[in-house]
């Protein structure tokens, strides 16, 4: 049984790489482009420390696009996984000679590897970027912390759509309907005259540390104090 | 505490006075003959001192009105509150409070409120006027907290505005309000920040160590043209490019001046601000630098600042405020404290550790969630 391992894996992992590289070439691309892009403004030659405010600001635009490339490719990835193995409702699956935790397991690798291609591509624009840009004295650049801030983003994400699509339907469709319950209960509420916030807390609860989504916050600056 | 009842002594003496002197002046001499200006002169003078003194005791009289009201007075060190008993477990609290931060702010200098007295007046009685401790002006704070934390501020801040009251009126302009006793002066990092994104070149040469850059960016003497001697060219469209509300109030002139990048336009918008354009290094960077030397003066600092601070002829002479609190030249002061704030760069780390060890955790959850799944165990 040991032998089925690698050419399993190769095998898994090459039927994923097909699902989902219509998203994951372009995904790489923009990871690659967006640090680059974010620091033309830098290369200015007339820069001076009065422009520093209106850089800071330039470059904070391009901030968000890190937080949403990075859940894009995890739901890409989380769902291409399982999409196949939930139209024909799992049979393949459950008909291999493996145990079922290490066919999980190599779509769970699979996807990491995948992963691993654009989380690169953000590493490597931001590494060009930082040596590209004029960069001011009072400014540094932090091209290793970015690109460690996307791995942990597009990982969280990764396995958030990973674990919901791993399950059943029923479970998908009770997770839903719990948040759409808490959500209608609020409104109904507040409807009457009670001042009650589950919504606002429970947000709080997961962007904020130790929540889950935390990660997906902060200040995604290449360059900055 | 039992009550206390105000300068019995002192009323009776002002009532008499009052009574001799208007005595004096109906019982004086009628002029024989004609009416000399001398003695309208005279006459003038002695009504003068008759309304002083109906003052003062017309004074009196509302303090024995207002010393019928219970107050209870607390007193810690230098700091004297009194308050109405219905707040007075509040009052002591705060006043607990107050007086320890400013025994550690102002060290011996508490013996500047030796000449106060903070008054707590009922909630529903903010109008009340206080009543009168001899030695001691009343000043009152008219607040509705209850909170001791929130009426220890207040304290506080009662503490430093009457404080300020005694130095001139430039240095406090200066300030943008008064010497800060009590208000939290910027952190070093958000001063560093606003030195180096600052647009004015004059705080850029400053932050590099050109003194005279940082004496003129602190505003120590007057300057005829702000818009050009604060600004250049690029500092100037920078300035207005931060200013929203100038560039929604004439679109028109705001796109000449940031979009073609003709600078005369931007001059007759910054010139039609009503107070002029901001200074180059404004309230936090003075604060900062007023509450630097008072550290550096160490004890009896405060005392020599108030002292230089009451009679300040005009603008020149802050620095010369400043460097007596401080102890020190001028230069020295400023030196030291631009070196400081340069190095109080802030450490800007994108990812804390933190959260990146709670962000595996997540993520270990996730995964093993999705190997517990119950299709496939």
């Amino acid at each position: 049984m040991k032998h089925l391992h690698a050419p399993m894996f190769k095998r898994v992992l090459f039927t994923q790489w097909l699902w989902a590289r219509v998203g994951l070439l372009p995904a790489a691309l923009i990871g690659f482009a967006v640090p680059v892009l974010s620091v033309q403004p830098f290369n200015d030659p007339e820069l001076g420390g009065a422009w520093i405010p209106s850089l800071l600001r330039q470059l904070d635009q391009w901030s968000p696009a890190y937080p949403v490339l990075a859940a894009a490719l995890g739901l890409l990835l989380g769902l291409t996984a399982w999409s196949a193995d939930h139209r024909v409702r799992h049979a393949y699956a459950l008909s291999l000679p493996v145990p079922r935790w290490r066919f999980t397991l190599m779509r769970l690798a699979a996807g990491l590897v995948l992963l691993a291609l654009p989380v690169v591509a953000v590493w490597l624009g931001a590494l060009v970027a930082s040596s590209a840009a004029l960069v001011p004295v009072s400014l540094q650049t932090y091209p290793n912390s970015l690109g460690a801030r996307f791995l942990l983003a597009s990982l969280m994400s990764f396995a958030v759509f990973f674990a919901i699509a791993s399950g059943t339907s029923r479970t998908a469709g009770m997770l839903l309907s719990a948040v759409a319950v808490v959500v209608v209960a609020q409104l109904f509420l507040q409807l009457f005259g009670f001042g009650v916030d589950f919504i606002g807390p429970s947000v709080d609860a997961v962007t904020s540390w130790p929540g889950p989504l935390e990660v997906f916050g902060g200040r995604w600056l290449l360059i900055d104090f | 505490m039992a009550a206390h009842r105000f300068l019995t002594a002192q009323r009776v003496v002002r009532a008499g006075a009052t009574a001799w002197a208007v005595g004096a002046l109906l019982a004086g001499p009628a002029p024989a003959g004609g009416q000399t200006v001398e003695h309208y002169r005279a006459r003038v003078t002695r009504l003068l001192e008759v309304w002083s003194l109906a003052q003062a005791a017309a004074d009196s009289a509302d303090a024995l009105l207002r010393a019928n009201t219970d107050v209870e007075m607390i007193r810690f060190g230098s700091l004297v509150v009194l308050a109405h008993p219905v707040r007075a477990l509040a009052a002591r609290l705060a006043a607990r409070g107050a007086w320890r931060d400013l025994a550690e702010i102002l060290g011996r200098d508490t013996v500047l409120l030796d000449s106060v007295a903070f008054y707590l007046p009922e909630r529903d009685r903010q109008w009340a006027r206080g009543p009168l401790l001899q030695g001691r002006a009343t000043q009152v704070v008219r607040t509705l907290a209850t909170r001791p934390d929130i009426l220890r501020r207040q304290l506080l801040g009662s503490a430093e505005r009457t404080l300020s009251r005694s130095v001139d009126s430039i240095f406090r302009d200066w300030l943008h309000g008064g010497v800060p006793v009590a208000r939290a002066t910027p952190d070093p990092e958000e001063l560093h920040v606003e030195f180096v994104t600052a647009p004015s070149p004059l705080v850029h040469d400053c932050r590099l160590g050109d003194l005279t850059a940082c004496r003129r960016a602190l505003v120590f003497t007057d300057v005829s043209d702000k818009v050009r001697e604060w600004y250049d060219a690029e500092g100037r469209a920078q300035l207005i490019r931060g200013l929203p509300g100038l560039i929604r109030r004439d679109r028109e002139a705001a796109d000449v001046c940031l979009e073609r990048g003709w600078d005369d336009v931007c001059i007759a918008i910054l010139r039609g601000l009503p107070s002029g354009p901001p200074p180059p290094l404004a309230f936090p960077a003075r604060a900062s630098l007023v509450r630097y030397a008072l550290q550096r003066g160490g004890d009896g600092a405060y005392g020599r600042l108030f002292d230089a601070a009451r009679q300040v002829a005009d603008i020149t002479m802050i620095p010369i405020v400043i460097a007596t609190a401080a102890g020190v030249p001028i230069d020295t002061l400023l030196d030291d404290w631009r070196t400081a704030v340069v190095n109080a760069r802030p450490e800007r780390i994108p990812l804390r550790l933190s959260s990146a060890l709670v962000a595996v955790l997540w993520i270990a959850g996730l995964f093993g969630t999705a190997m517990r799944n119950t299709r496939w165990r």
